[in-house]
């Protein structure tokens, strides 16, 4: 499900660690993959995490700094 | 002419399933999921890659996203997400360069590398080099990625070896062993021998690979009408004849419409994003053009095409833009296009460039170079023409199939 909500990221040694959207913490089990593209001279960080329960894929935009959440599944079809 | 008795030192790798693979790297809960990327997620959509577990069910490349449905009704079906793509492709490529420089990205998922002479056999076999980068890629690009590599004297071969164990394969055809697996492979297991190939060769009496190896060059000749005979059997005998790069001779881009669209003006948005994303790539690579192709499929299955040759050469997207409309005119479309492609040919590198006295020089040279500056800095499409501006779902970011051409470059544009 596409999100792109502003949200805040944990990061320990530049891998995140939690998540807080909508004033609830998702801690993060585990990171699938972490790439990396540019818009022009903007590089974004994406890390593609999973929670217990979630699929997350968190944005960060090296410019502003600046964390999106834009995708969220729920663990399952 | 026997087997070539050198050792291998070629060797070949392909991502598994590489799209879907990737995917599921990333989203550890879609691992061991019938799963696959497709062009679009409508029904009609086609499958670009399968999981290995959507593979199991009979769900392959190719098929219609409804198909696969009704196999599996289940599947889940993801967009393609070429960012991603391309950043595996290049961390794969540094690996492969810690080991040697004479590599090449025969496609996305493709690597073909040659380690003779290179100090990383000094204390290791290619099969023990081959393990390492497995780990490698296990370790620097993800767990879940796997790789099929074959190793041959040559690269036709080591694509063979590939192919016989999928995923994670890792096979090698050589002297000692080069029998045994032709006697195990049908012809069609050959890339680039698919049914019409294999009937010309059953008309000359070759039904098996061993056949196809042990046939004298001219008989081989015979099946092919052509010197593709000769070819054909110093290929299977381990000799390189498949090393040569092509000339880049053209660029293009081209989309497959999932709308409805058949008019002049609803087509012209498209040809004109297509256009600025091949005049782009033309002078990212220091080249004019001289000619503009148009081509287009209907959804009926017909086809039309044209080029056209001008006196003076092009590079700016509005001037190639101009003739490609020209040429949009005359197709004059009045039923629905499945697929428009326009590229440019007849080529001129700037440094070798030589102007004409009389030649038109280009309008808006300045205007070009400051709006590709922009685009660089603020990203693709930030300035472009008017025109485009209602293209923009029409024509996505996408990875061309098998091509290598617009891997050209790359590196360059990634972090």
């Amino acid at each position: 499900m596409t999100v792109n909500e502003k949200v805040t990221v944990g990061m320990v040694d530049n891998v995140p660690k939690y998540v807080i959207w909508k004033g609830q913490s998702h801690t993060v089990v585990k990171i699938g993959l972490h790439h990396t593209f540019r818009d022009g001279k903007t590089m974004h960080h994406i890390f593609s995490v999973t929670s217990s329960t979630l699929f997350m894929r968190l944005n960060l935009n090296s410019d502003n700094l600046i964390w999106t959440l834009e995708e969220i599944e729920n663990n399952g079809f | 002419m026997d087997f070539n008795s050198k050792p291998s030192y070629v060797m070949l790798m392909d991502i598994n399933s590489c799209f879907a693979t990737i995917e599921q790297q990333a989203n550890p809960f879609l691992r061991g999921r019938p799963i696959v990327v497709a062009a679009y997620t409508s029904a009609s959509g086609a499958i670009l890659a399968a999981s290995y577990e959507a593979k199991k069910l009979g769900i392959k490349t190719g098929m219609r996203v409804a198909d696969g449905k009704s196999i599996c009704p289940s599947l889940k079906i993801l967009l393609p997400d070429p960012h991603k793509y391309r950043f595996v492709h290049l961390k794969l490529a540094k690996i492969i360069s810690e080991y040697t420089d004479d590599f090449a990205a025969k496609s996305i998922d493709e690597f073909v590398l040659n380690l003779k002479d290179y100090p990383a056999l000094k204390n290791k076999s290619m099969q023990g080099v081959a393990r390492q980068i497995k780990e490698k890629i296990k370790t620097e690009i993800g767990e879940w990625i796997t790789v099929s590599i074959g190793i041959a004297p040559n690269r036709y071969l080591a694509k063979i070896a590939a192919n016989i164990k999928k995923p994670d394969g890792l096979v090698e055809i050589n002297k000692d062993n080069f029998l045994e697996v032709y006697s195990k492979l049908k012809l069609t297991d050959l890339t680039g021998i698919k049914v019409g190939n294999a009937r010309r060769l059953n008309s000359m009496g070759i039904y098996t690979v061993l056949d196809f190896y042990q046939s004298p060059i001219w008989k081989l000749k015979a099946a092919f009408h052509s010197i593709t005979g000769l070819y054909w059997h110093t290929r299977l005998r381990g000799y390189e004849i498949d090393k040569e790069e092509f000339k880049r001779r053209s660029y293009g881009n081209s989309v497959a419409i999932g709308r409805d669209v058949k008019t002049k003006a609803e087509l012209s948005p498209i040809l004109a994003r297509l256009t600025e994303k091949t005049a782009f790539r033309l002078r990212q690579a220091d080249y004019k053009a001289r000619g503009v192709h148009l081509a287009i499929v209907y959804k009926d299955g017909t086809f039309w095409h044209k080029g056209g040759l001008l006196q003076y050469d092009l590079e700016s997207s509005q001037e190639i833009f101009r003739v490609a409309l020209n040429l949009l005119s005359i197709a004059s479309p009045k039923k629905s296009v499945r697929n428009i492609a326009v590229s440019v040919f007849s080529l001129v590198k700037h440094d070798s460039y030589q102007p004409d006295l009389f030649e038109k020089v280009s309008e808006n040279k300045d205007l070009t170079k400051a709006s590709d500056l922009i685009n660089k800095k603020w990203g693709d499409f930030t300035l472009h023409l008017g025109r485009s501006l209602l293209s923009k779902s029409d024509v996505k970011d996408r990875i061309a199939f098998g091509g290598v051409k617009e891997l050209e470059g790359l590196q360059s544009r990634q972090p």
